[in-house]
This record gives structure tokens, sequence and C-alpha cells, in this order.
């Protein structure tokens, strides 16, 4: 009688069965059914509307679209704070604070648990790792390994006219959204200076390389700037959809999402938002019924946009010389050390953010 | 029966629980306990313990200091098999790591389960071979000379790094030691080759670039006439997760700014003799960038890539190409790829600094006709 195999996962719940399930828009590439996605690295997460979860291996220049199955179900709907969050996420992983590395946070559509990208480890041998926080507060590991998953590689062709005997460019993921059916992916080449997006047809096909895409904001005096985009947001102006993006020099652009078909597009320049600055994350809101953007910054403290204008906003081209340009905004003051930030529910953002040295995952009233 | 020949301790009468690392796979140790009776061990199988309960059951915390507890416990699996009771971590366990491990089956309320002895036991997990830390073997440019509006540097290793970026581990001093602040973009993006032997340094474009805001309000980070000093932090870790052998630096003087499209026009193509495997050799009146010209440039005959050894030499002004088959005479074409660019970002026909707005990025490669004899 012992022989029987008591199936028990601490911590880990229901994924035995999690692994029996398959949604109906994913279709899997993996030829084998009882592995899981072998990621290499986890970076930045997002969620499509029915709660297949995007997840990027920019180790292995390849994006996972994770179907969460049951492991999505058995928590407390919501996502409850949590102090001192790295301790026991690294706990939790056999392993100390220091030693991990968040890199992105998402919430669930659904069941607005939040979801954690970790790396454990800075070396060659730094294993991925998924975790979900309830409202309960509950952290529970996803077990990648389980789930029903479909994929698609984001490395560059080879470089033309070099009839494929070069390697191709690989490129680091900085930002993923999920746009009228298409997956949007921004990167930044690691030898190149140009500004990229990726747009792949959803659900995955292999005949799908994604369609590159170079943006250029007219702006600075007729000057264009290469510059990659950052981070960006799904926006609609006039039931057309947009993208709002963030650059590494901090302009905001928008740019429709139509453009995206050629390969290349001119967007709008709406605000000049500072030097010295990565912008980090977005999330859309509304108040008291007006709709604001909130922009979290490395050096300039989580910024307050109101949208109104967005939609009329003249592009900024005369060059700007002192202070910011365009569009207005407010410092959130009381939002400080805020590393990656995600909208909770109608009234909060759900912040992971440093104070003391410790990092904690807190709901913050939108402001 | 085969159960008691497997484990002679599961047959026995009383329990006596021994706490163990199975290494089987090295790459993926389990804690193993063994020790306990037949009677002990159906008395767990019974009790059908949750998750939690297991984990209250066999409790295995990263071990820090005497007296000091986890906030949690290593998340795993938990099964009984071949007689004894065994946890498999969610991710292996870090060489060089210990872990405390308890198992206390009276932590359950079962009747039956608080008559099994407890167990506890630390256990060190041994640290990989040792082999030589990650040393820097070059930043490039690896010229003196940089212009006012450098773009892009690389940091190349010798030897695998971690997945740390370089934000907290580049900085740019000036010559009197001062810091160079808000020079460098302030990624914390993965800018690795695949390998992770070379990591990319960006300055921030907004700064380099004219006429952008941040250039506007501070000006370029580097002016003509300075002296700066690469500094890499030996606290960089490797693949290992150690630091780097040893601090790098690395002196630059700035030069004036370039702000012209690259051209071919000044390229010399030396061809080498037909029969002969000597590289052709290519020069450029200034540096180019030293990892997009180990992919922009290919030599082709019709239709067909030469393949052969790339090598960059002097000061990234030279492309050599040694062919893996013996040149025949005719006709060759070294192919330029729209996307090679100096060390500021400019490429062919295209100027980093530009105020066409309507410049197209997206050209057709340079082709550059030599001829073998």
């Amino acid at each position: 009688m012992y022989s029987r195999m008591l199936k028990c996962v601490a911590a880990l719940g229901v994924v035995a069965v999690a692994a029996g399930i398959t949604s109906t828009r994913t279709r899997v590439v993996a030829a084998v059914p009882d592995e899981g996605p072998a990621l290499q690295s986890v970076g930045p997460l997002t969620f499509a509307p029915d709660g297949v979860l995007f997840a990027a291996d920019t180790r292995a220049a390849t994006i996972y679209a994770l179907d969460l199955g049951a492991q999505a179900g058995g928590g407390q709907a919501g996502a409850a704070d949590v102090s001192s969050i790295d301790q026991k996420i690294a706990a939790l992983l056999g392993s100390d604070a220091g030693s991990i590395t968040v890199t992105d946070l998402a919430i669930h559509p659904k069941t607005h648990n939040a979801y954690i990208s970790v790396m454990r480890g800075a070396g060659a041998d730094a294993k991925p790792a998924l975790l979900r926080v309830d409202g309960a507060g509950k952290i529970e590991p996803i077990a990648i390994d389980k789930l029903k998953y479909t994929k698609m590689a984001v490395t560059n062709a080879p470089a033309a006219g070099t009839e494929g005997r070069r390697n191709p460019r690989q490129d680091s993921i900085t930002d993923m959204a999920f746009v009228s059916g298409r997956l949007i992916v921004a990167g930044l080449s690691n030898e190149e200076f140009a500004s990229k997006l990726r747009s792949f047809a959803y659900p995955f096909t292999t005949a799908d390389p994604g369609t590159s895409v170079e943006i250029f904001h007219g702006s600075h005096g007729q000057l264009e700037t290469r510059a990659p985009v950052y981070t960006f947001i799904p926006y609609t102006i006039d039931n057309k959809p947009y993208i709002i993006a963030s650059y590494t020099c901090t302009p905001l652009v928008k740019f429709p999402v139509d453009g995206l078909k050629g390969s290349k597009i001119v967007g709008t320049t709406i605000a000049e938002l500072g030097a010295g600055n990565r912008p980090l994350d977005m999330v859309l809101y509304k108040k008291d019924g007006r709709e604001f953007l909130l922009l979290s910054n490395n050096s300039r403290g989580v910024m307050k946009i109101p949208t109104a204008d967005f939609g009329t906003a003249q592009g900024i081209t005369a060059p700007v010389t002192t202070g910011t340009a365009g569009i207005k905004y407010e410092t959130i003051a009381s939002m400080k050390g805020v590393e990656q930030m995600d909208l909770l529910d109608g009234q909060h953002s759900i912040v992971l953010e440093r104070a003391n040295g410790a990092l904690n995952l807190a709901a913050v009233a939108l402001p | 029966m085969a159960l008691c020949a497997a484990s002679l301790a599961a047959c026995s009468a009383t329990s006596a629980p021994s706490i163990a690392l199975d290494s089987v796979n090295p790459h993926h140790a389990v804690v193993i306990v063994t020790g306990l009776s037949r009677g002990d061990l159906s008395a767990l199988d019974r009790a059908h313990l949750s998750a939690d309960e297991w984990t209250s059951v066999l409790r295995v915390t990263v071990y820090t200091r005497p007296g000091a507890s986890a906030p949690m416990a290593v998340a795993g699996r938990y099964d009984i098999a071949d007689g004894r009771v065994r946890f498999t971590p969610m991710l292996p366990f870090e060489p060089g790591r210990s872990y405390e491990i308890v198992f206390d089956p009276g932590a359950v309320p079962a009747t039956r389960l608080r008559q099994i002895p407890k167990a506890s036991r630390l256990i060190g997990v041994p640290l990989d071979a040792p082999t030589a830390p990650a040393r820097v073997a070059n930043v490039y440019p690896s010229g003196l000379d940089v212009p006012a509006n450098l773009l892009r540097m690389y940091v190349e290793f010798i030897g695998q790094m971690g997945i740390r970026t370089g934000e907290r581990y580049i900085s740019a001093v000036d010559d009197s030691g001062r810091a160079i602040t808000g020079a460098l973009l302030p990624l914390d993006t993965d800018l690795w080759n695949p390998e992770h032997t070379r990591f990319t340094i960006l300055f921030d474009p907004g700064r380099v670039k004219r006429g952008i805001f941040p250039n506007r309000a501070m000006g370029r980070p580097l002016k003509v006439g300075d002296a700066f000093t690469v500094v890499i932090s030996r606290d960089w870790p490797d693949a290992h997760g150690r630091p780097l052998a040893s601090e790098f630096r690395k002196e630059y003087r700035v030069g004036p700014a370039v702000e012209r499209p690259l051209t071919t026009d000044d390229w010399r193509i030396a061809p080498p003799a037909a029969g002969s495997r000597d590289p052709v050799i290519v020069s450029f009146r200034a540096p180019l960038d030293h990892a997009l010209l180990q992919r922009a440039l290919t030599v082709v005959r019709g239709n067909a890539a030469v393949p052969g050894d790339v090598r960059i030499r002097g000061g990234e002004t030279e492309w050599t190409l040694a062919p893996r088959d013996p040149w025949q005479a005719g006709a060759y074409t070294l192919v330029a790829a729209p996307e090679l660019e100096d060390p500021a970002g400019n490429r062919i026909g295209h100027a980093f600094e530009t105020r066409d707005g309507a410049d197209d990025t997206r050209q057709s490669p340079m082709r550059l006709p030599f001829e073998i004899r």
C-alpha cells in the first residue's frame, strides 16, 4: 500500500489538476503534453482579458502565453498587502532577499490576484519563478512546468544582405500589452539604437514572425529620435485603438495601433516629462468622472497625468528649453520607491515599493 | 514485502526518523526522511495531509543564523514512496546555502501521528567546483579617443557573467575622480549578448542629441577636451555569483562630436591574392561600432556569403575576413547592412543628429564591389 504516491503539493495547491486543462483559445505549440514550458528567465508580464498570462523569457527571446488553468483559482479574490514580500518570496524559493530580483507585477483580470515574476540567483543557473498573491495575502508559487502554453520567438531576422550567415540580433523585452487581439512587444536592442515594437497576432501561429515597427516621434524642432519605447499602454481615442508610449528620454508619445501594420510610424509627442529619468509602468483609471494616466518613474516619482487632452493635444514640435512641456502632470508625493505598478481595481493601484530596504506589496488608493 | 526489502526500518515496530539529502540528481537534490516504521508511514499516508499540514510535518527553511526563523518554508512537493517521506523543492537547493529541516508529525493534531518521534537536521548544500571568476577583457570603443556625442559602449568579459545588469556597477568619473552623473541611461534592462559575455552601455540619448529637452537643459554629458574614466566595479556578480577578479578602469579623451552620416567613400578594401586564404582587409577612417561590425559586414560572391573568420582590429577601424576556402579570381562584393553604426549612432547616409524628420533608416544594404586577382 505504501507504493501509492501521495501527491501533495505544499503551497502549490492544485497543479496536478492544472495539467489536464487546456484553454479553448490556446493553441499548444509544444508537442509534449506532459511537459510544461521550460523558461530560461522571466521578465515582463501582461494578461489578456480572458486570463491568459503572457510572460517574456528575455534570455530566450521568447514570449510564452501561459494558461494558468486551475492554478488561477482557489485563492481569495484580490491582492492583500504583504510587507517585506521580497524576504517571503526568497524564503519560499529557498534563498534570501538579496539573491532574488523581482521583474514584474501584473493583476489577473478576473480574480484580481497579483502575479509577480522573479529571478532567483544572479548567475548562469538563475531560475525563473512566478508567484501569486491572493486577497488573503497568501503567496503561492505557480508550478510553471505544469502549465499549458504556447510560445513565440521574438528574435530578429538576420541583418539584411547577410544571407543569414550571421547570428540574428537579440532584443531585450521591456514591456508588453494585449491590444485588439494582438500582443504588442517593446524591445531594446543591445546593439542598435532604434525604436522597435513588434506586433504578434494571438493565438500565436508559427507562420507569424510578428511585425517589426520603427516609431519616430516628430518633435524637438523636426528632430526625430530613434530612442526606444520603454513602457506603453493601450488607449482609445474616438473609438480607435492607440498606444501611449513613454521613451527612455521620457517624452510621452501617442500613435495609432492601425499604424503598426506598416513598418514605420510617426508618433505625436504630447508631453515632455523631464530628464535623467526612466519610465517604469503606466496605469489608466477614472476618478470623479475624469480619466488619468498614472506613470511611475525610476527617479521622478509617480506622475498623475489627465488624459482629457490626449486626443486633441498638438504635437510638441518646438524645442523645449526649460522644465517640462505639453500636457501637465502632478507628482504624487505620497507614492515613493515604486518599482512595479499595476491597476488593482477601480479605486486602487497595486505597487511593489521599496521602503527601508524592504520591498512591500501594497494597494494604494488612486490619487 | 518488496517494501520491506527496500527499507528494513519500514518493517520494524518503532520509528527512528533520520533526515538526509538525496543527491542522486545532483541538479535537483531532495530531502528524505527514512527510519519510519510501517505503521507510522501508514498513519501518515492515511492522514491525507493538506499542503499546509505537510509543511508543518516536514518543514524545510533557509538557515541564516542560530535562533533566526525564516518567514516562510521552502515551497516544494511532498510524497511517500519506497518507505520514506520525500520533499522535492520547487527550485533546486542553492549551492553554498544551509537549510534547516524539522520533521515533526505531532505538529498536526492527529492522535496516531503524535506518536511518531521528531527529528531535525541542518544540511549544507556543497558549492560547485571553483573556477576562476570572470574579468573584464576590454571596454569598447577600444581606442583612447571618443566623440562628445558618444552613444554606446560595450563591456566585454572573459568568463560568463550573471543576470545582473550594469546599472549599479558601471560609472564614469571625470579627471578629478568625480562621478559624471546623468550621463548613462539608467536601465535595468537585460542588455547582454546571448552568451552573457558582453554588456551594452547606453549614454542618455536625450542628452546626446541636440535639441531634445534633456540636452537643452543639461547639455551633453561629455565635453570636448575633457578626459574621463569608465569604472567597472569588482562587485558585479559573474555567472557563479562571485565578484569580478578585479575592478577595471579605462581612460578616454573626448574629441569633437561626429554628426555626419557614415560614408563608404573613404573605406579602403585591400583584396588578397586569388588562391590564398589571406584576409580581405577593409579599413575605415574612424572607428565603427564594435558589435555591429561583427554582423553588419559580409563578403558575397554572386549571392553566396563567403564563410570565414571575422576579426575587428585597429581600434575598430579595420574589419578582416579570412575565408574558410581559398579566394577564387573574380568579382566579390562587400555588403554593408544599413544598421551599421559608429559609436555615436551615425549610419550610412543617416546621421544620428539630423533635422530631417522624414529620414528613413530602412535603406538597402550598401554594395561595394572588389576584384580578386
